[in-house]
């Protein structure tokens, strides 16, 4: 190896990304390639890494079907250096892009002409990539010996070229449009005098793309690149590389090639559909400095001053983001109570309770909550985005969940807002109504929410929820359902006890046994069979072989008017007792107290279980109220 | 002082998507394909980012085989050497 002043630690870390990325390849190891091709892209972007990737990463993953798009670039200057680095970030987003690169300074030839390789290859999005010094020589030379009139002259005919090729290419064909606006010299012609210059080379540079802006804003389709913005983020002075740009017509130094690909992307990544809906973050750690359960409220760090600064501002960078439309959400391994305190109660939050339309506050693997919360909020796995300071919950995600956009963050957390917002997954090339809508609809769920916690009673609650229930018996359209919730239940399920469809099939057909499930449809829309009881007369019993119910309706009296039509069966059937047994799990611990709630009385226990009983001439269970 | 040959043609491997195999200190802009004008930019500016080093026109254009890379780097790996106590 050469390594020239660069530490070895570094490059044999190096070495064996590039070799688990090879290994990931040769074992058709998807979610593997697709997290070193990451890590290599950031730590290590050249030209041949990319080559790589774009010839061996896979575009599809089981959750996201892969895109296609043709892409043109439209350009003054060499830009083909740059296009492995598109395409291969493109496709770690599952996009393949075709690209197709116009000849040099030829862009307006290629718009003009009708018959041009430009509308015969039909792209669906047009990159106008054109850099200050070719469009506009006279304003990027210097207007310190230029009259007022001849400057705005010139400015005024570029910004009326441009007019002009929009005006053509939205004639001719659909594609999306990003043109580059342009960007400022690094030293100005007339030095610090130029703010007092009439015209100042500055200005004039600027009024043009003040007039690009809007001028863009009178079509649809057309996107403003801030090439300038982009070229002052990583400084005037390492962008440019003048010796290839006289040599080779490349003005970009190599070090910033992958930057301007980035830029590209974040248009490239929303036109393609591609953006996440939902941001999940973590609290420790991320949203604050500190653990909770060890610091405590007054040991965390989260405010103005250094370090609690840093949170704060990736606080106030997961506010953009949702200002953008895109949801929140919380995953975190934590106490529940201890975090909601912090949420609700600490003086310098910004990040309240009511911005999240889903918390998973709880001790599961954070991939299972994940998957938990897009099948919550009702979103595919490829629109989650995941934000975590801790790199060994990320690398689970990824490669437990390859479709969710894992954020990388910096070991640094004076790193987290920067690395948060240079993510492409949260660009919108504009807000619509219908984001607005969804924030509102998502913000009256969440008040739905606020007010199962609030001083209203809990009556008022279960009224508010609108709910209709219906007992569905076993049948062909129910059976497959009715197993999947033994198979699946395991938290408001009494005795755990799972069944295949054939179990149940048998059960539903013998006369001892009475079997129903429930369906129940609320306000917010049909939840379908969410839980089931199995009973089996023996007798002057009704016992309860079986009464689960899916946690996603837990808490809302349904197992009341569960355990009521139970009692209603077991009369007609002449039982005088219902009865049941709670075997006591790892996970069952909501189920406990259900038969003690309902007025049952344990009449007998074993080592690890409890048996309960109800005397049905005695009493019976009403059926709730607000439940139709 | 450590052979630069295996690097160079991994970078020649990755940039114009051919075996290592198939490369040799012989390999040049006349025997590999892609190797063209646009294709040695390329390769520079790979040299470049891969060894961390910044390469000249004047000798960015006499790059033009594995031999002649190889030598440049140990000229200046050799200078970077003498140049660090």
């Amino acid at each position: 190896m050469v390594s020239m002043g660069s530490n070895s630690n570094k490059s044999s870390e190096l070495a064996d990304t590039k070799a688990a990325y090879a290994y990931a390849v040769a074992a058709k190891d998807t979610a593997g390639m697709l997290v070193y091709a990451q890590q290599l892209l950031t730590t290590n972007p050249t030209i041949a890494i990319a080559q790589q990737i774009v010839n061996t990463l896979p575009l599809g993953l089981p959750g996201r079907p892969p895109v296609r798009r043709k892409v043109a670039i439209l350009r003054s200057f060499t830009i083909e250096t740059l296009i492995p680095f598109l395409m291969s970030l493109a496709r770690i987003h599952g996009i393949e892009l075709i690209v197709r690169v116009g000849e040099f300074d030829s862009y307006s030839q290629e718009i003009i002409d009708p018959n041009s390789w430009l509308y015969e290859f039909d792209p669906q999005i047009i990159i106008l990539a054109v850099q200050t010094r070719d469009l506009a020589p006279h304003l990027w030379e210097g207007t310190i010996d230029t009259s007022v009139e001849a400057s705005e002259f010139h400015a005024e005919e570029y910004v009326s070229q441009f007019k002009t090729l929009l005006n053509l290419l939205r004639s001719r064909c659909a594609a999306s449009v990003i043109v580059q606006n342009l960007e400022l010299p690094i030293d100005l012609s007339a030095g610090i005098m130029d703010a007092r210059q009439s015209p100042s080379q500055s200005e004039i540079i600027r009024s043009i793309n003040r007039a690009l802006n809007s001028e863009a804003l009178n079509y649809d389709g057309v996107y403003i690149l801030d090439y300038d913005g982009l070229v002052a983020r990583h400084g005037r002075t390492r962008w440019t590389d003048e010796k290839k740009w006289l040599a080779n017509r490349a003005p970009v130094s190599s070090e910033c090639l992958i930057h301007l690909a980035r830029e590209y992307l974040k248009f490239i990544v929303p036109l393609c559909g591609r953006q996440a809906k939902v941001l999940v973050v973590d609290l420790d750690n991320t949203l604050w400095g500190g653990v909770i359960g060890e610091d405590g409220v007054d040991g965390i760090k989260i405010g103005r001053e250094y370090p609690g600064a840093f949170y704060l501002a990736l606080q106030r960078t997961i506010l953009d983001i949702a200002g953008r439309g895109v949801l929140l959400a919380i995953c975190s391994k934590n106490n529940q109570a201890d975090a909601l305190g912090v949420l609700e109660n600490h003086g310098e939050m910004l990040l309240r309770p009511k911005h999240f339309a889903a918390m998973r506050i709880n001790w599961n693997d954070k991939a299972r909550n994940l998957r938990e919360i897009a099948m919550e909020i009702n979103v595919g796995l490829d629109t989650i985005a995941f934000l975590d300071d801790n790199p060994a919950e990320r690398q689970q995600v990824k490669l437990a969940v390859p479709e969710i956009i894992v954020i990388d963050l910096p070991e640094d957390p004076a790193g987290y807002a920067t690395a948060l917002r240079a993510s492409s997954a949260f660009e919108r090339l504009s807000i619509t109504s219908e984001d607005r809508e969804r924030g509102k609809y998502y913000f009256e769920q969440h008040e739905r929410r606020r007010l199962e916690t609030s001083a209203v009673s809990m009556e008022d609650f279960y009224w508010s929820l609108r709910m209709r229930t219906e007992i569905v018996d076993v049948t062909s359209a129910t059976l497959s359902r009715i197993a999947q919730l033994t198979q699946k239940t395991n938290q408001l399920n009494t005795t755990t006890r799972r069944y295949t469809e054939n179990d149940i099939l048998g059960m539903s057909r013998d006369p001892a046994w009475n079997l129903f499930g429930m369906r129940i449809v609320d306000k917010f829309g049909d939840n379908g069979i969410v839980g089931a009881i199995f009973m089996k007369t023996v007798g002057e019993a009704a016992d309860i072989d079986t009464f689960l119910l899916s946690c996603r309706v837990i808490g809302r009296t349904v197992e009341t008017a569960m355990l009521s039509r139970a009692c209603d069966i077991a009369t007609r059937r002449g039982c005088r007792r219902l009865s049941g047994w709670f075997l006591p799990t790892e996970r069952n611990a909501p189920a406990a107290k259900i038969y003690s709630d309902h007025g049952f009385t344990m009449t007998a226990r074993t080592e690890n279980a409890t048996f309960w009983q109800l005397d049905l001439s005695e009493r019976s269970i009403e059926f709730p109220a607000w439940i139709s | 002082m450590s052979d630069v040959v295996p690097q160079i043609k991994q970078v020649l491997s990755g940039l114009f998507n051919v075996s290592v195999d198939t490369l040799s200190i012989e390999s040049s802009t006349d025997n590999v394909a892609g190797w063209n004008s646009l294709g040695h930019l390329m390769v520079v500016i790979e040299l470049e980012q891969e060894f961390g080093i910044q390469i000249s026109p004047e000798r960015g254009e006499q790059l033009t085989s594995v031999a002649r890379i190889a030598e440049f780097l140990k000229d200046h790996q050799l200078s970077a050497d003498t140049s660090t106590p």
